[in-house]
């Protein structure tokens, strides 16, 4: 059994988390109850042990009502329990083990610091991560995510399951439980059953915890209260009749789903905010303070990357009432200016009006939300991409940091990064990385000096890409089966197609189509370096490959002559043909290698995205210098955008640059753009069409901060004057001055247009 | 070949719509507060950054004509010395120097410009020409407006007016719009502080179409910022019947660029706001003049 490094931060954590509501010692013991039901639980069959476990952390998880909420669903996790994501918790049975040493470092008794050593103990050989790093992290080629040493990074989770609210609301609870009766019985289906009177157990503690909150309040939050006391009563027995009572369902719902990406809201929850207020049994004051609660409740799951609530576009199936909620939710987004949720709009040909300028109105007041997604576009490219109908694909969904789900429908999680630059630079290197003189190539690189023409260098670095791509698609599909082992995500199970109706787990064929992304990184700063290396080396014959080369080993130490040429080369984001069709021609190879190895597996899909959160800044610290001129260390290109500083063109020529690759071979790809707001708002009907026109020229999503200049400087020597400065990193949004220095540097080298 | 020192991609405030603007060296002006300073001379020039600036001194031992030297520390460059301004900053090794200015073909301007006709389409904008002072190189001037209205595009330009009156019926029609800059009423003011003959200006003006005429005044301190110039080249311009006039707020963008001219700053620092000038949008409405304040 390899050694392998279990221990270590496992997902990006920028937003702070609200600490657990009991004391460590109820913390331990919950924790070894969960354990213990593991134990005894493993004979039995995945579900039954699932259940069993969960029964040990439902209800009593659930932490009190706070005073302004309208809603009822605040869980907390611990070290150890059940989950899907890394976000929150981890995936499946779970210990995350950092967190386990800080807890037991917060523990004043030796006796209780060595039960947690026997836990720590247990999990070693049961975590579900583990397990998987076990089987596929090795020293050289495949770290753990996030271990930036390796230009490959591989995990276990199950991120971005957007949910089948709808079935949820058709069938309600009890709905659902006959359904799944009515269908022939094996332990999984026993299990879900068991799963969904768990969550009766939930909303009868819930109904206790409301009654705690009554004491002492005012006539008016005590109306609040008995509302929610009412709705939980009767969606626990009956299917939703008012829009309180959906957004009750969904919310109770998501959180035992371990759910933190929640969807199409718009259409699942529009239809009962109209009738309520056509009905005149709910006011639009009370409809916004609902959404308001909600939104509060996403902000504090603090999931940093997650919180995904999406509106808007094609394929809704009641487009009036969910543009209500539209509207609902952009009025309450501006007044909130919270990270999360990260609020999406899909744009389309029938988007109204007003609610494009309500749109920009939100972006143009520093919120950075909506994130704008471009339906004319996405819809055709998700129906290529993952070989899907034209129905099917309306129903993409973007999550985390923007990779695509179809909704209800697969899985898409992104377990698998590259890091294309760091393996660019090893190729040039003789297959052995510089930052660590390991080889992480198996099989000879050609010599520099070989190379006669641009295309050698080329072919050889597709070579060693491909041989990253086989570790990818055997690394995703292994996470898989390693999840599927373990686990069944009975709750996330019960509302994807099409489970029910196989009578199997998500992963063990139930899911409609599995699908799975590759998140790449250091795309643009590749293409430029390779762009760089065509004119000055094969086309100026300036200097030579080696010089080259030697000067990024050095990292251009006494070449400062050198690097400005590399620099001065043409760079992505500026409009120049030549360099954006080899940024293009790159993509394509990437985009397309890692997609047939999906097809090849026969997996639904497995798509890149050009996605990011901060992997390319973390991974940057540990990639050698390059020759786009980077030096080492310093951060990567973000997502889809140009390296910092080298988009010298203006906005247009960046768009055009951006809207080169063709959306059709990838499974998401964000971009960032900065403005000032006095361009932002002064300028808005011009922004508009500068935006409109990106998107008609096959633009897929944009995302949008606006700022000043000076401010984010400022920011960084005064941050107590910046609690409420918004900024958008990439897949994520977070208030500045919560975020790193190096981050920040980052969101400082990009441009931003006045 | 024509005389480019910029091509400014998404200018919003100059002609309608979004544009881009081309910017052509030579002036036949002065103005100390120029925006651009480094147009107004009509061949390439060495612009210098201090702030990028190591003192590695490899410029004055790669100048082949000793033009540069560092005295003191500080770099001073002899333009009478140079014949090749790219030695010296082709070895700069931080981008410290920057050559301003170079030959461009007429083709490359036009693909360059034509790069964003998407979004020109879709706001109802086009093509700016700026300078520097387009018409100091009026051939190559009509050549490229030719060009750009042989692909249909909305032409504007944006002229000091001090040009040969008889360049007008060749160019008109394939200008859309001057952005006609009047800088003062005063012949005397115009010609000791501008270097300009406020006389061609006014022949200039009267002889081409006031609809296709946005006077642009860029009011600056103690030049022209007092109520009764201003008003004046209001009621100047009703009296040839222009529409659409602009203030345009004294700024110091043009200060850095002096000071990368490696030449101190000739005008005072006493900067306008828009709100300073927005009494005068009334004060226009008596004229029968739409006045913006900003470009």
């Amino acid at each position: 059994m390899a050694k392998i490094n279990i221990d270590g931060e496992q997902n990006v954590e920028v937003s702070v988390q609200i600490p657990s509501e009991k004391t460590p010692s109820e913390q331990l013991a919950i924790m070894e109850a969960y354990t213990k039901a593991h134990q005894d639980s493993a004979g039995l069959d995945k579900a039954e042990r699932e259940i069993n476990c969960l029964k040990t952390i439902f209800p009593v998880l659930f932490r009190s009502i706070e005073e302004d909420d309208l809603l009822a669903g605040r869980l907390d996790f611990l070290p150890i329990g059940f989950g899907s994501v890394t976000s929150i918790g981890g995936v499946g049975h779970y210990c995350v083990f950092h967190k386990l040493r800080k807890f037991k470092d917060e523990l004043t008794s030796e006796e209780e610091r060595q039960r947690v050593d026997a836990l720590y103990e247990y999990w070693q050989d049961h975590d579900v991560k583990a397990i998987y790093c076990r089987d596929v992290l090795n020293d050289t080629t495949t770290g753990r995510f996030i271990d930036c040493d390796y230009p490959f990074m591989a995990t276990a989770r199950l991120s971005g399951m957007m949910l089948d609210y709808k079935k949820l609301m058709k069938y309600g609870i009890p709905g659902l439980i006959d359904l799944i009766s009515s269908k022939p019985q094996n332990a999984f289906m026993q299990s879900s059953i068991e799963s969904l009177k768990l969550l009766k157990v939930v909303i009868d503690k819930q109904v206790e915890l409301v009654h705690e909150a009554k004491q002492d309040v005012d006539a008016a939050r005590l109306a609040d209260l008995k509302l929610m006391e009412n709705d939980l009563l009767y969606i626990r027995d009956h299917t939703p009749k008012t829009f309180h009572q959906a957004l009750q369902l969904f919310w109770i719902y998501a959180m035992v789903a371990g759910v933190i990406n929640y969807g199409r809201m718009d259409d699942v929850l529009g239809p009962y905010l109209k009738r309520d207020l056509d009905e005149g049994r709910l006011s639009e004051e009370d409809a916004y303070r609902y959404v308001r609660s909600l939104w509060k409740m996403i902000e504090n799951r603090r999931t940093t990357v997650n919180g995904r609530i999406i509106v808007g576009g094609r394929g809704r199936e009641h487009v009036e009432a969910a543009d209500m909620f539209t509207r609902l939710c952009l009025r309450v987004c501006k007044d909130t200016r919270y990270v999360e949720p990260q609020f999406t709009l899909r744009i389309y040909e029938e988007t109204p009006q007003d609610i494009l300028d309500m749109a920009y109105d939100c972006i143009g007041s520093g919120a950075t939300y909506p994130t704008l997604y471009n339906d004319e576009v996405n819809v055709p490219a998700v129906e290529y991409a993952m070989r899907v109908d034209r129905k099917t694909a309306e129903q993409y969904v973007p999550f985390g940091c923007g990779e695509f789900v179809i909704t209800a429908k697969s899985v898409g999680t992104p377990n698998t990064l590259l890091n294309l630059l760091k393996i660019f630079n090893i190729t040039l290197n003789d297959g052995i990385d510089s930052m660590d003189g390991k080889r992480k190539v198996p099989f000879a690189v050609k010599p520099l000096e070989s190379y006669v023409r641009f295309d050698d260098l080329y072919s050889e670095y597709k070579k060693v890409l491909d041989y990253y791509f086989d570790l990818s698609i055997e690394a995703q599909y292994h996470s898989y089966d390693v999840m599927n082992k373990e686990v069944s995500f009975l709750f996330t199970s019960i509302l994807m197609d099409d489970c029910i109706e196989r009578g199997k787990a998500l992963l063990d064929g139930g899911v409609l189509i599995l699908g799975g992304t590759n998140e790449t990184y250091g795309n643009i700063n590749t293409s430029d370096a390779l762009y760089a290396i065509k004119t000055l080396v094969f086309e100026q014959e300036k200097y030579t490959l080696k010089e080259l080369h030697d000067a990024a080993l050095v990292n251009f130490e006494g070449h400062a002559k050198l690097r400005k040429d590399l620099l001065n080369a043409p760079k992505y984001g500026n409009d120049h043909k030549a360099c954006d069709a080899l940024a293009n021609d790159l993509f394509e190879y990437v985009a397309n290698g890692i997609r047939q190895r999906g097809i090849d597996k026969g997996m639904g899909y497995y798509l890149i995205v050009i996605s990011n959160n901060q992997t390319n800044t973390d991974w940057g610290h540990k990639t050698d210098a390059s020759l786009d001129g980077r030096l080492r260390g310093v951060f990567m290109n973000p997502a889809n955008n140009p390296q910092g500083g080298a988009a010298k063109s203006g906005p247009t020529a960046t768009l055009n640059s951006l809207a080169t690759f063709k959306a059709k071979y990838h499974g998401g790809s964000v971009q960032n753009i900065k403005f000032t707001p006095r361009m932002f708002n002064e300028d808005r009907e011009k922004i508009k069409i500068l935006f409109d026109t990106y998107f008609k020229k096959g633009g897929c999503q944009l995302m949008v901060t606006v700022v000043d200049h000076g401010i984010l400087e400022d920011a960084q020597k005064h941050p107590d004057n910046y609690p409420d400065l918004i900024v958008r990193v990439a897949g994520y949004s977070a208030v500045f001055v919560n975020l790193t220095k190096d981050i920040q540097e980052e969101l400082l080298s990009r441009e931003l247009y006045d | 070949m024509i005389n480019v020192f910029n091509i400014e991609r998404f200018a919003t405030h100059d002609g309608p719509g979004i544009r881009t603007v081309v910017f052509l060296k030579g002036c036949p002006l002065h103005c100390p507060w120029c925006a651009n300073p480094e147009s107004q001379d009509p061949n390439p020039i060495l612009l210098y950054d201090k702030k990028k600036c190591i003192k590695c001194r490899t410029c004055e031992y790669s100048c082949p004509s000793k033009a540069i030297t560092f005295v003191d520390d500080e770099f001073h460059y002899d333009d009478s010395k140079c014949k090749n301004l790219q030695v010296c900053v082709d070895n700069c090794p931080t981008g410290a120097l920057e050559i301003s200015g170079k030959a461009m073909s007429y083709a490359d301007v036009v693909e360059e410009v034509m790069k964003d006709i998407d979004y020109y389409e879709a706001s109802d904008g086009g093509v700016t020409i700026s300078g520097g002072e387009p018409f100091t190189q009026f051939k190559s001037l009509l050549a490229l407006v030719k060009e750009f209205k042989h692909k249909n595009l909305h032409v504007a330009i944006e002229t000091c007016g001090n040009f040969s009156n008889s360049y007008i019926e060749e160019i008109d029609p394939y200008i859309d719009l001057y952005l006609f800059d009047l800088k003062h009423i005063d012949k005397n003011m115009y010609r000791e502080i501008c270097g300009g003959d406020l006389s061609i200006v006014f022949k200039n003006l009267e002889t081409i179409d006031p609809r296709k005429v946005i006077l642009r005044v860029p009011v600056i301190t103690e030049f022209n910022y007092d109520p009764k110039t201003l008003e004046a080249i209001l009621k100047y311009a009703q009296t040839i019947g222009i529409k659409k006039v602009n203030f345009l707020p004294y700024h110091l963008l043009g200060k850095s660029k002096y000071e990368r001219m490696i030449k101190p700053y000739p005008w005072n620092e006493n900067t306008l706001n828009k709100e300073d000038l927005f009494p005068y949008i009334d004060i226009a409405k008596a004229y029968d003049i739409e006045l913006k304040v900003g470009g």
